[in-house]
């Protein structure tokens, strides 16, 4: 089904090599200790990756931690379960903070990357939602994870988020399908949205968006 | 100078004013002066008319000039006297004079004048047409005594001439040269005619005028028109091709034009008045359709472009741009007609306006708010019974599925299935009761069994704890039913329900038709004998939107009174122990009975569910057959699927096929933009 990101590819990392799986396994559990919540220790919590940015010189709201979280495959925001932090950071061939820290450049490629952008956009609404069982992101998590990707590349999604939060009432959240819609819309319409073709089929909520583009620039 | 103060010392002149015997003076003086202008008129050598003219400005200016004159004679006498008969002021005087002495002498042979004069001048002949204008001029300088003068003697006679005239030779043209040819001649002599009353007739006959060349000259022949001229041009327009296309539009436009006119023609606050505006559509309709008949041989093209401007008529005229307001009147129309109590029309009159409202809902775009709202108030007059007759309801339905097809009236077919049945069951409980002894209470009861889904009735409006003695019967009905019908479950809709009360507390025996809500508040005063609002709610269940007005449709019918207490915070309630009414019989009106803006705005978002629904089964029987297709395609065949219910718009169907995205029944292709396909 398509509301399920595909997990990040590893083929393009260079996985280090490693003599003792044993000592490996060590490594990275101490390295997870050191930022697992004291009260809950299944999961690193906020305050834990907070920690941790500090640790690697990022900032939290930085998009390289969404792009870590991508890597992890981390089901919800605020949290890496143990599982996710010790599978995820392995496949990568890292098991302390050091060597996550050398590995950082390559999120930066990762986000360079066509497909990984796009399926980092991808895992960006499964990861901002409140509840997995929803099915709708709430417009104001999705406008910030716009403000957070879609602005490195694409000139719509400034206006984008100023039109959902504060020129429209009809819509409370994003369904998957409108989500990637805005993706696509940013990705091949022309700013002044004169290659829009209002006979297409994008969602409602574009065409809404595009009359609400004309008539300001009118 | 001297004259006006000669005429002065005569007024006030002492012992006695002179005056009278002035006034008498002259008068006698105008008398002798017109004779003898009239016998200078009789018996001219030159013509009546010019002869006229010649003394009428001679006596004209004459006599203003006796009326500053004798403008003493005037303030003395006259002013006081005004009003009384035969005192008038000097200039009237004169002019009377003229009027009685000479103009009713001589009009018949002037009037004989003119009317030659205008006949030359319609012959083509130069006239001197000044002579006549001149003439109906110094007729409405008499105005000043005789203010139909003009009227009745010279407008009369101009009318009476042209009809005359034209008559003789409308006839006469069209049997010597034919119908094509005097369409010719009678546009140029309107337009003559025109002319010519901008020159001989006041402004204030220039409409009787057209009215009556109108009527003269096309009205008269307007059959002949039509079956020699139009009929003739049809027929042979007809024989080659593309001859028509013309004609089509031009019919097309004038029948739209007409009708948007028509409806704009009802004063906006009748516009939305049922009977009103169906019955304009209709005249619209029968009008051109006859046309259509009698010009064009029923010609398939002309009928198809009366059903395109009837279409766009019905369906974007200035009342329902954007909105659905033709089919929710129709409907309406419809409830008004088959309604018992409206006025009484005969069967066959009433099948016949029937048909042709069938003819006209063809014409509907959105048959599925007509259906809504005439599902509706077909459910009110089932359970009301108010129904006129069935069979007429049954005729209507026959209709309505001819023009719809058997799914669009079946909701109606059943909703009649259940009245015949409940007629049964009400027997048959009967039976049972009587049968097994069921206690019943002393309650006469009978029961509508109503298959939910197929009827529309208005929801639920309020909570209400059902009083006790009904509450028997209930139960004895439901034990009974739900024997009959294992697995049947009943749902008791109490806002709809009805209940007939005999009354004991008043002089006379009264039987009180009222609602089950009225009825729980009434029962509550069989057990004491002031009831305060606090206690009405807890014992009724009514909620704060249906008992207070239950309660008034109470104290409106003046069965119950509201108790003057200033001690209590609460408003109390006693039974109106002196009420009396001329019948024994009494409805007691409810404050339900009206379709408030609430609900037809409810009925209204039951459409649009509808609508959504039908829309997205459609998408998805569509792309399960296609398994694949473009969004363009697949927007225009659900169109085409919903064409005979609705107009769908784009949006709409746009947002039913995101709905089904999120629902899964269908994807986007990855890397097409525009295309979807079916997920199994």
């Amino acid at each position: 089904s398509n509301t399920n990101a595909t997990s990040p590819k590893s083929s393009n990392e260079k996985v280090q090599k490693n003599t003792d799986g044993g000592d490996k396994n060590k490594r990275i559990e101490e390295f997870y200790d050191q930022y697992a919540d004291p009260e809950d220790p299944t999961n690193i919590g906020p305050e834990g990756i907070e920690r941790l940015c500090k640790d690697l010189g990022v900032e939290p709201e930085d998009v390289i931690v969404l792009v870590l979280a991508w890597h992890l495959n981390a089901q919800s925001m605020g949290f890496f379960s143990k599982k996710e932090f010790t599978t995820g950071l392995l496949k990568l061939g890292i098991d302390s903070l050091q060597k996550l820290q050398t590995y950082l450049p390559n999120f930066k490629k990762d986000l360079e990357d066509q497909n990984n952008f796009k399926e980092i956009y991808r895992f960006a609404f499964l990861f901002a939602k409140e509840n997995p069982q929803n099915k709708i992101l709430e417009i104001e998590s999705a406008c910030s994870m716009m403000s957070l990707i879609l602005t490195l590349k694409y000139p719509h999604a400034d206006k984008l988020v100023d039109y959902l939060l504060n020129h429209q009432t009809t819509y409370r959240g994003l369904n998957m399908d409108q989500w990637l819609s805005v993706f696509e819309f940013a990705k091949v319409i022309a700013p002044d949205t004169s290659n829009y073709d209002e006979n297409g089929a994008w969602p409602v909520l574009l065409d809404e968006y595009v009359d609400w583009v004309k008539s300001k620039t009118n | 100078m001297e004259l006006i103060e000669d005429v002065y010392r005569l007024c006030i002149s002492q012992p006695q004013p002179l005056n009278q015997p002035l006034y008498e003076n002259i008068q006698r003086f105008f008398e002798e002066h017109v004779d003898k202008l009239r016998e200078a008129i009789l018996t001219t050598s030159s013509d009546t008319i010019s002869e006229y003219l010649k003394q009428w400005a001679k006596f004209s200016v004459g006599a203003h000039g006796c009326n500053i004159n004798d403008n003493w004679v005037n303030k003395k006498m006259v002013d006081k006297k005004m009003g009384q008969p035969n005192v008038y002021t000097i200039i009237n005087l004169a002019l009377m004079t003229w009027k009685e002495r000479l103009f009713h002498k001589i009009k018949d042979r002037a009037l004989r004048c003119v009317e030659v004069l205008i006949q030359q001048d319609r012959d083509g002949e130069i006239v001197e047409h000044s002579a006549i204008t001149q003439f109906m001029e110094s007729l409405i300088k008499l105005d000043g005594v005789d203010k139909y003068l003009y009227r009745t003697e010279y407008e009369a006679s101009y009318l009476e001439n042209t009809k005359q005239f034209y008559s003789r030779e409308s006839s006469a043209f069209i049997a010597a040269h034919g119908i094509s040819n005097y369409l010719q001649k009678a546009e140029k002599r309107i337009d003559e005619e025109y002319h010519r009353s901008q020159k001989y007739l006041n402004s204030s006959s220039h409409e009787k005028l057209k009215r009556l060349l109108d009527s003269i000259l096309i009205e008269r022949h307007k059959e002949s028109i039509h079956s020699e001229y139009i009929h003739r041009l049809y027929k042979l327009l007809s024989r080659i091709e593309g001859g028509l296309s013309p004609v089509l539009e031009t019919v097309q436009n004038y029948i739209q034009q007409t009708g948007f006119d028509s409806l704009k023609a009802i004063p906006d606050k009748n516009i939305a008045d049922p009977k009103i505006y169906v019955e304009t559509l209709l005249e619209i309709y029968l009008r051109f359709s006859e046309l259509i008949k009698r010009s064009f041989n029923n010609d398939v093209s002309f009928i198809t472009v009366l059903d395109a401007a009837c279409h766009k008529i019905f369906n974007q005229n200035h009342l329902t741009k954007n909105t659905t307001k033709s089919p929710e009147l129709l409907a309406k129309y419809c409830d008004l007609l088959l309604k018992k109590g409206a006025k009484t029309t005969e069967e066959v009159e009433l099948e016949e306006k029937l048909g042709q409202i069938i003819v006209l809902f063809k014409y509907v775009d959105d048959k599925d708010v007509f259906q809504k709202f005439y599902s509706k108030m077909l459910s009110r007059r089932l359970i009301n019974g108010t129904s006129v007759s069935d069979d007429t309801e049954r005729f209507m339905i026959q209709g309505l599925k001819q023009a719809c097809g058997f799914e669009y009236t079946s909701k109606f077919q059943r909703m009649f299935t259940d009245i015949t049945l409940s007629g049964e069951t009400n027997e048959e409980f009967k039976r049972h009761i009587d049968m097994n002894n069921v206690p019943m209470g002393k309650v006469d009861f009978s029961i509508l069994v109503l298959t939910s889904g197929s009827w529309s009735l208005h929801s639920q409006t309020s909570s209400f704890n059902v009083p006790q003695e009904l509450i028997i019967c209930m139960e004895g009905f439901t034990n009974y039913y739900q024997t009959k019908h294992q697995g049947r479950r009943l749902n008791w809709l109490h806002h709809l329900s009805k209940a007939e009360v005999k009354s004991t507390h008043l002089k006379k025996p009264y039987e009180f038709q009222v609602t089950n809500f009225q009825l729980s508040i009434l029962l509550l005063f069989n057990a004491q004998e002031l009831v305060n609002y606090d206690d009405i709610t807890k014992l009724t269940g009514l909620n704060e939107n249906e008992l207070p007005r239950t309660l008034q449709s109470l104290l409106e019918s003046k069965l119950i009174l509201q108790k003057k207490n200033p001690d209590s915070a609460s408003q109390e309630f006693i039974l109106n122990m002196a009420y009396i009414n001329k019948r024994l019989k009494v409805k007691v009106s409810s404050s339900l009975q009206k379709d408030t803006q609430a609900q037809v705005e409810e009925t209204y978002k039951g459409i649009d569910e509808d609508r959504k629904l039908y829309l997205q089964a459609s998408i998805v029987r569509i792309m399960k057959a296609r398994k694949t297709m473009n969004h363009v395609a697949l927007i225009q065949e659900v169109i085409e699927h919903s064409r005979l219910r609705f107009q769908p718009n784009i949006p709409m169907i746009k947002k039913c096929i995101e709905q089904l995205i999120e629902k899964e029944y269908i994807q986007r292709v990855e890397g097409e933009s525009d295309r979807y396909n079916y997920v199994a």
